[in-house]
């Protein structure tokens, strides 16, 4: 029996679809073959691949003979003599699987005839390969098609299940249920993540462009400049070429953190009032990292303290009486200008809100809050405390 | 500050005049008592100042630090603000350590205990004294027994500063050359 056959499409009683992504070509080693830009689909059982003009067209590769799967990411594509190589395409990330049995797609069509192959190569033309590999090796690793036989076999003698073996079922039962459920939810992430991709890959081409531009105009200081300012506007959205990584830097790791968080949030620090929350910096971070570079907290918080020795603008502070961590620019022109501005906000209104503080300077509640305690010390601002909230006048009684 | 009065005549005049509340009075963090040590110490200031000159004015000897918090001395109705009791405390332990007011205490021996009353001094004691000698010297009553009804709620002191004084406050006096029996 082929491992790679042509199938009908048609889902199992107790199959579920996982995932899926389009855009999929089949190829053959290097042999591209002549099932391009398909629809695969993920399910607990099979993979299925539809053909996106040819309803029909559908082949299935079980998973049980999938001994197992890789990730070959974009790299360079050594030149081949084959004819289609000329004209020179983009390579885009595979999933290589390798199977049980070696496969004949000249079996299946005869367009592209080749030998006999064990491998088999998904590309992915819109990306999504990360997920799908995912998604994938959580299908092979959970075997459900082997479970639903044992489920299948339990409820035959079920009648004679009684006792601790009927609890046990009961457990199994339970078990598959929320199996169930984590499908049906990672199903949900799935849309999401295909709605997310185009956005990726435009914030994917813009990086690249960027990455052009610098290496092209090195020497001329506005474009440099204008190259700055984009790269701000792409960390507030979210993202940083290149993230620093453990591996990239080994046991410089917390070092090269900290160098990266002073590279990318100096600015932006020092536009929002002169400081940040390190929770805020822990999110835009990693967003600004994207999924690959996530970091833990608790790299964060060592690189945090790297910073202080590196000896920069940015100051990683902890005010220990309202429990708050944050980065900071020190220097009292920062100070006064966050003063003044608290004044003039004041005068406006005769009094400020930690809250209304947050809203006008686009700064965290609790980082407002701070400033206007501060404000406080220094006795420019008096309180007033009610059961509504917590107001802030300017101090009229040391006027 | 208050002064101490020696114009006696001034007196009087001074009571009844309408007392103006200070400006602090309409500016909602006076009512709140301010962290800042500096800010606090001002803020405090003038709410001596404005406690004795209200007592003074409505002729107040006694505060009770519950029943005070609604009146319009410690609760201003317009901004909708009211004095906490713990700030309330802290304006009458900073008039006791001016001594300008003493705190009412009840039991005796080691079961002395502080009640939630207050004397005001908005005269010291001294000066209550002193009012009184003045006023035992102008009369030539020296070495003359006088009643305490007759010296505190008589007619004849109708127009003196001490008329209707706090007899507890008038049984501290101090002063030597008045003996009590």
């Amino acid at each position: 029996m082929n491992t790679v056959k042509w199938s009908n499409g048609k889902l199992f009683p107790n199959e579920d679809l996982i995932y899926d992504q389009q855009a999929i070509t089949i190829y053959n080693l290097e042999e591209k073959t002549g099932f391009q830009k398909g629809k695969l689909q993920l399910t607990s059982h099979r993979l299925l691949w539809n053909d996106h003009n040819d309803k029909n067209c559908i082949l299935e590769i079980s998973l049980n003979q999938i001994k197992n799967a890789e990730l070959k990411q974009v790299q360079n594509r050594p030149p081949s003599s084959s004819t289609s190589s000329k004209l020179s395409r983009q390579i885009y990330p595979r999933i290589l699987l390798n199977l049980d049995k070696p496969f004949e797609l000249s079996n299946l069509v005869d367009v592209y005839g080749a030998y006999p192959q064990s491998f088999v190569y998904f590309e992915f033309e819109y990306g999504g390969h990360n997920e799908f590999y995912q998604m994938l090796n959580n299908q092979l690793t959970r075997k459900k098609w082997t479970m639903s036989l044992d489920q299948q076999n339990s409820l035959n003698t079920k009648i004679q299940n009684i006792g601790i073996s009927g609890i046990q079922r009961q457990k199994q039962d339970k078990l598959d249920q929320q199996d169930q459920q984590i499908n049906e939810s990672f199903k949900d992430l799935g849309v999401l993540m295909s709605q997310a991709k185009e956005m990726v890959n435009l914030s994917n081409s813009l990086i690249s462009k960027i990455s052009k531009a610098t290496v092209a105009s090195t020497n001329e200081n506005e474009e440099t400049e204008d190259i700055k300012k984009l790269k701000g506007y792409f960390l507030n959205m979210g993202l940083i070429d290149n993230p620093v990584t453990k591996e990239s830097s080994g046991s410089q790791y917390h070092k090269a953190l900290a160098l990266e968080i002073s590279n990318n949030f100096t600015k932006i620090i020092s536009q929002n009032g002169g400081i940040m929350t390190l929770a805020d910096i822990y999110c835009k971070l990693n967003r600004a990292r994207g999924i690959a570079g996530l970091i833990s907290a608790e790299d964060l918080l060592n690189a945090c303290k790297q910073l202080n020795k590196i000896n920069l603008d940015l100051k990683y502070n902890v005010y220990k009486d309202l429990n708050l961590h944050v980065l900071e620019i020190q220097n009292n022109q920062m100070n006064e200008q966050n003063m003044s501005k608290i004044s003039e906000l004041i005068e406006q209104n005769e009094y400020l809100t930690p809250y209304g503080l947050s809203k006008s300077m686009g700064c965290s509640l609790i980082v407002a809050k701070k400033l206007l305690l501060d404000g406080e010390q220094y006795g420019k601002l008096c309180r007033d405390e009610t059961n509504i909230d917590l107001r802030f006048y300017k101090n009229l009684f040391l006027l | 500050d208050l002064t101490i009065l020696n114009d006696f005549k001034s007196i009087n005049s001074q009571i009844t005049n309408h007392l103006d509340f200070p400006w602090q009075y309409n500016f909602p963090p006076f009512f709140t008592l301010q962290p800042n040590e500096d800010t606090k110490r001002k803020q405090l200031d003038a709410w001596c100042d404005l406690v004795l000159n209200y007592c003074k004015f409505k002729r107040i000897y006694q505060l009770d630090l519950n029943e005070a918090q609604n009146t319009e001395l410690f609760s201003n109705k317009k901004l909708d603000r009211k004095c906490s009791l713990e700030l309330i405390s802290v304006i009458l332990d900073q008039l006791v350590k001016a001594n300008r007011a003493e705190w009412v205490m009840s039991g005796e021996g080691k079961n002395v205990k502080k009640t939630t009353k207050c004397f005001i001094y908005w005269f010291s004691l001294d000066e209550w004294a002193k009012l009184l000698y003045e006023y035992v010297n102008k009369n030539s009553l020296q070495n003359t027994v006088c009643t305490i009804y007759e010296l505190i709620d008589g007619d004849e002191v109708r127009k003196e500063p001490f008329y209707k004084l706090d007899r507890q406050i008038f049984f501290k006096n101090s002063e030597p050359g008045v003996k009590f029996f």
